[in-house]
């Protein structure tokens, strides 16, 4: 209990320190760039409180001090019930809440198109305003770059019902592909004497991990160092998908929709992780891995490679910043090289990605003035303005300017203070990844070592492309066809038994489910 | 009276015949001693993995005793300050819970510890086929909606109320009381209240026990009814806050600033969050097995 | 007319029996509410497995669509995956952790009472109380790749293996984890037969010269077997439920094969890959139906065998 009361005391503190500075309007942040029409004064004269879910936020914390909140409340007059979710339980917490008609007024959500439809139909969603685009026009320039707008609508016959949340609104690609390098132990590159270029082939990657595993650069002690890290999926899309792009799923090959899996190069791709495997470069712990536990092995200098996605921000920020943690002494700038996989011809086989994640949705059963205020925050906050006031805060209050510099204000322990509003979901139309190209903190220099990659990606590749027909299909048989293809390669992969022969086995045990999706999917597409 | 309470204590003080020290019984004990030291090793284990350093856990294989201690893990527990939340719930609930649940159930199982009365066997059919056959998740989370219990702890204590096998279990034990003391009682004018609360019950103390203990432990572990019922963090109880704690998130997608989170080694904080969930149970325990072992070994499956 | 004033009669001694009964009926009152609004008046709820839920229309409200659902689930390959795997693993459950408790009991029974016999009491029933989220957590940790069991296999020099993930080794880890949290706990209810046994028996049958062994299965074992059937039975009537909390918290997608039983199978439905809750709630309504008549058929022999007509319930 004494404790339970010291935390109590400590977040008062932060609180506390939050409000004593002082809270002088500053000058930059001027002028409300709202919709224009109405004077903002009139629209928002009469406080609305709404309700909204999201994760990483604390009901125990009020946010009513945040200079965040005191800003966006002066232009929009809201106040906020916060209602928390956890990442391991969201989305079984959003379905109860959806299926019992007892949803928040927005509710942050995993957008699924099937699930989306089917609530579309049964009138849980309130629709957008016809005229959003030009009420909110930043929201609308969000929704442009997700790039699914038109299809959301279909479903809707016209209208919208959902905001999805856009990856990046200055994409760093023509079209959104996966960001899923390896990021390797430069300085034990350095000491073996390689040097990876942006892109990296296969077999030059491998031949580096086991070097690295064999001699040891990081003084694990003999056979500790592992060569590989990273979870299934990320593994497979390294080692499988270079032998067939569409590897996972299924794809319309010019004349009819077939399933990836069960084509022979599918096998191919399988033969060679599991050779690789069995070379012992991948760390043979990789299947057991809980959440993103995987990592700690390379930030604790157990690994030499990890492949995962990275953005820049994961780069920049996240990763180095718990590499950094993990090394005190090393400079994980220097420590941390990233490198796209090729195959071995030096294509990358790219994966177009959605260029969203997740979403806002709104109830039904909220009045039209409630939803015109939320979107009108969303829709600052989408803004360039808005956005540093979300990911930087206030000036003078969360950050001061020192020349280009910006300084963060840093609470009594050292650390930037948790923002309750920042770590809404909510108030992310925009995703940080975006944010992490215009953050005025990161270096140029660190940001372009993401970029590079990106770029050299791009300049050689081939790419499975996403297919909004299929995807956004919904048919009985497709709604409800799930195949966990990762799993099934995991388990081949670990079986003693014949490779061939095992897959084989698994290939019959989905056909049945698997024969009348394609039947369906190509009556209903193709006409066949 | 007195020869009622003979008739049912509990023999545990009975001489034993000697044992003798000898080649069998050297490899017996061994045996248990094995098993014994293979449930509290992983124990052991936890806590060990809580008070160490990412990199000595990584680089010593088999840890027996560690080199250095740190509180690191604890430190990040602390500070995100859930699992003091997490108590607090778990506290009401169980402080609310555990009588309401005794209550209810020494009461239903009193009724059908009785002879036959009329109705008595469509009641126990009616209560049994609970065991099998529920409603689901949205209906009752529409009850609990209707009954404005949303959001509330009362939702998780309320809805568990009887728990059916427990009842059976009582009801065995009620009926193996001699019908004589009820009997005696009955003609000096005491009722079925009467007889309940203060000859049954008080002759019930070890099967009571045993149910305190079954309840206390369920009503610890909750953590589904929770999720589905409560919408704010502050409300939630331990072992669904551990749930968050050690099944990180799955999404390959995260720039947050939770502390937990940012924790450099997510083993030593998950370990520490084991262990500060397990402690009370691990400190309580070993002081109260003895009477709770009684009532389980009268209690039983007595058909 | 004879006929109807013996009904008569008999409505009359039925009012009177009620009446004798009325504080029954007052004591049964509050878990009969409790029962009917907790338990029976969410049950509605299950006329889902034959509906079109439509959130909006209520479940009341939802159009039927027959055994639409029902038709869905039989098609789906994970469905008879999860049956199977139920069956498996709750017979393989009977058939080698059913006995440790009983081994245990009959080897605890040996050790002399005292500290020694006490502190390893408490040690092995202690895991009982832990949750799965607890428990899983801890073994996990053992059990993985880089943990203590196979870096201690490593150190005597043997080959790491795949505990985790191994769809050959799983099934067996399931049952020895969960010996390791309950065995001992389960153990006390034989001890409690065993308690009740006589010491003029094991005393006369020194005399008679007979050993530890001997005395162990022509005295200990009569006299638990009575207990040791209704637990067998209660066991077998179980077997829709084959674990899970246990295997919820202990499965990874690489042995999902061996391990997803009904209820790991309804979570994933409800709330994770399904499109809707009459597919889940058939699902869900069917392992009821298979559960309850197992129920049924078994407290008829458990009736028959232990010649009581109580049964188990």
């Amino acid at each position: 209990m004494k404790k339970a009361l010291s935390v109590l005391l400590s977040l008062a503190c932060v609180a506390l320190t939050a409000c004593s500075q002082s809270p002088g309007e500053n000058s930059s942040n001027t002028g409300v760039s709202t919709t224009g029409e109405t004077s903002s004064e009139d629209r928002f004269a009469e406080k609305i409180v709404f309700s909204a879910s999201s994760v990483d936020v604390d009901s125990n914390v009020s946010y009513f001090d945040e200079a965040r909140y005191k800003k966006l409340n002066e232009m929009f007059n809201f106040e906020i019930e916060f209602v928390p979710v956890a990442w391991d339980t969201w989305a079984e917490r959003d379905r109860i809440w959806i299926n019992s008609g007892d949803m928040p007024d927005v509710m942050f959500w995993d957008l699924n198109y099937n699930d989306y439809v089917k609530y579309v139909e049964q009138g849980l969603l309130k629709a957008f305003p016809d005229d959003y685009a030009e009420r909110y026009p930043n929201l609308a320039k969000v929704l442009e770059k997700t790039g699914v707008e038109e299809k959301l609508k279909e479903a809707g016959d016209g209208k919208l019902y959902v905001l999805p949340n856009v990856t990046y609104q200055n994409l760093p690609t023509e079209v959104a592909i996966d960001s899923t390098v390896a990021i390797y132990r430069k300085d034990w590159a350095k000491q073996l004497g390689y040097e990876l270029g942006p892109t990296t082939t296969m077999d030059e990657l491998c031949k580096m991990a086991k070097d690295m595993m064999e001699k040891d650069p990081g003084g694990n002690g003999d056979g500790k160092t592992i060569g590989i890290v990273g979870a299934p999926y990320n593994l497979y899309h390294t080692f499988v998908r270079p032998f067939n792009d569409n590897f996972e799923r299924i794809y319309n090959n010019g004349t009819e929709y077939v399933y990836g899996p069960f084509e022979d190069a599918t096998l191919d791709g399988i033969k060679n992780v599991k050779s690789v495997f069995e070379s012992g470069v991948i760390d043979p712990d990789f299947y057991t891995s809980k959440g993103i536990e995987y990592r700690d092995k390379f930030f604790a200098g157990k690994a030499g490679v990890l492949i995962e996605g990275c953005s820049v921000s994961h780069y920049a920020v996240e990763f180095t910043g718990q590499f950094g943690e993990a090394n005190p002494g090393l400079d994980p700038f220097e420590c941390m090289g990233i490198t796209a996989v090729t195959d071995n011809e030096g294509v990358y086989h790219a994966q177009n990605t959605m260029n969203y994640w997740a979403s806002s949705i709104f109830n039904a059963d909220i009045d039209d003035e409630k939803m015109d205020r939320i979107l009108s925050i969303m829709d600052y906050i989408a803004t360039p303005e808005g956005q540093y006031l979300v990911y930087l805060g206030v000036e003078g209050e969360d950050y001061v300017k020192e020349g280009d510099e910006y300084v963060m204000t840093l609470d009594a322990n050292g650390k930037e203070p948790t923002s309750q509003i920042k770590n809404y979901y909510w108030t992310k139309p925009i995703l940080p990844d975006d944010w992490a190209l215009v953050d005025p903190r990161i270096d140029d220099e660190k940001r372009n070592v993401v970029l590079d990659v990106f770029k050299a990606k791009e300049a050689n590749m081939s790419i499975a492309m996403l297919d909004y027909d299929y995807t956004f299909l919904s048919s009985p048989e497709k709604n409800n066809f799930a195949v966990d293809v990762t799993a099934a390669i995991t388990q081949v992969l670990l079986s003693q038994g014949d490779l061939e022969n095992e897959w084989d086995q698994w290939k019959a045990s989905v056909e049945p489910k698997v024969t009348p999706v394609l039947k369906e999917v190509n009556q209903e597409l193709l006409g066949k | 009276m007195s020869s009622l309470k003979n008739t049912i204590a509990f023999k545990t003080s009975k001489s034993h015949v000697r044992k003798k020290w000898d080649l069998s019984y050297f490899v017996i004990t061994l045996i248990l001693t094995l098993f014994g030291i293979a449930v509290f090793y992983p124990f052991y284990n936890a806590v060990l993995i809580s008070l160490v350093t990412s990199k000595e856990y990584i680089q010593t294989p088999f840890m027996l005793f560690p080199k250095h201690i740190t509180l690191d893990a604890y430190r990040y527990l602390f500070e995100d300050g859930s699992i003091f939340w997490g108590y607090r719930s778990t506290l009401t609930i169980v402080l609310f819970g555990v009588p309401y649940n005794l209550l209810l159930t020494s009461m239903v199982a009193y009724a059908m510890s009785r002879p036959a009365f009329p109705g008595k066997k469509f009641f126990n059919a009616m209560i049994i086929l609970t065991m099998y056959f529920s409603g689901g998740i949205i209906p009752t989370y529409l009850l609990m909606r209707s009954l404005s219990l949303l959001n509330s702890l009362a939702s998780v204590i309320l809805v568990y109320g009887v728990n059916t096998y427990n009842m059976i279990i009582m009801r065995n034990f009620f009926r193996s009381i001699p019908a004589a003391i009820e009997e005696s009682a009955r003609i000096d004018g005491a009722n079925d209240l009467v007889i309940l609360f203060r000859i049954v019950l008080p002759l019930s103390k070890p099967i009571m026990a045993t149910m305190l203990l079954f309840f206390t432990v369920d009503r610890w572990n909750e953590w589904f009814n929770a999720m589905v019922f409560l919408r704010d963090n502050n409300q939630w109880p331990l072992q669904l806050v551990l749930r968050s704690i050690v099944n990180q998130p799955m999404i390959d997608f995260s720039v947050t600033t939770s502390a937990l989170k940012n924790a450099v080694f997510s083993d030593g904080v998950k370990m520490a969050a084991v262990v500060v969930t397990m402690l009370p149970v691990m400190l309580v325990y070993p002081f109260v097995q003895k009477h709770f072992m009684k009532g389980i070994m009268l209690g039983g499956v007595k058909a | 007319m004879a006929k109807q004033t013996k009904t008569l009669s008999a409505r009359r001694s039925l009012w009177k029996e009620i009446l004798r009964n009325k504080y029954i009926y007052l004591i049964l009152l509050p878990g009969l509410i409790y029962y009917i609004i907790f338990a029976y008046g969410p049950m509605y709820g299950l006329t889902i497995a034959f509906k079109d839920y439509n959130v909006r229309e209520g479940i009341l409200g939802s159009p039927w669509n027959g055994i639409d659902n029902f038709v869905r689930i039989f098609r789906d390959y994970e469905f008879y995956l999860a049956l199977k795997n139920t069956l498996i693993i709750s017979f393989s459950r009977i058939l080698f952790q059913f006995p440790v408790p009983i081994i245990l009991a009959l080897l605890l029974n040996e050790l002399k009472e005292g500290i020694y016999k006490k502190t390893l009491q408490t040690v092995l029933t202690f895991p009982n109380f832990l949750s799965w989220v607890v428990v899983s957590s801890i073994l996990i940790n053992l059990l993985s790749n880089g943990g203590a069991i196979n870096n201690l296999l490593n150190l005597m020099g043997f080959p790491r293996q795949d505990f985790l993930a191994n769809s050959q080794i799983f099934r067996p880890l399931l049952y020895i984890t969960d010996i390791w949290k309950s065995a001992g706990w389960g153990s006390i209810i034989y001890l409690a037969a065993i308690s009740a046994i006589s010491p003029d028996l094991y005393e006369a049958a020194t005399i008679d010269g007979a050993g530890k062994f001997q005395k162990m299965i022509s005295i200990t074992w009569p006299s638990i077997r009575p207990t040791v059937v209704v637990m067998l039975i209660l066991s077998v009537g179980g077997v829709m439920n084959a674990g899970f909390d246990q295997i919820f918290n202990m499965e990874n997608p690489a042995v999902r094969p061996v391990s997803d039983i009904l209820d790991t199978y309804i979570y994933r439905i409800t709330f994770n890959t399904g499109t809707d809750f009459g597919f889940s709630t058939g699902v869900g309504l069917f392992k009821s139906l298979i559960n309850f008549i197992l129920l049924v058929t078994f407290d008829k022999i458990s009736r028959i065998i232990s010649g009581h007509t109580n049964g188990i319930f």
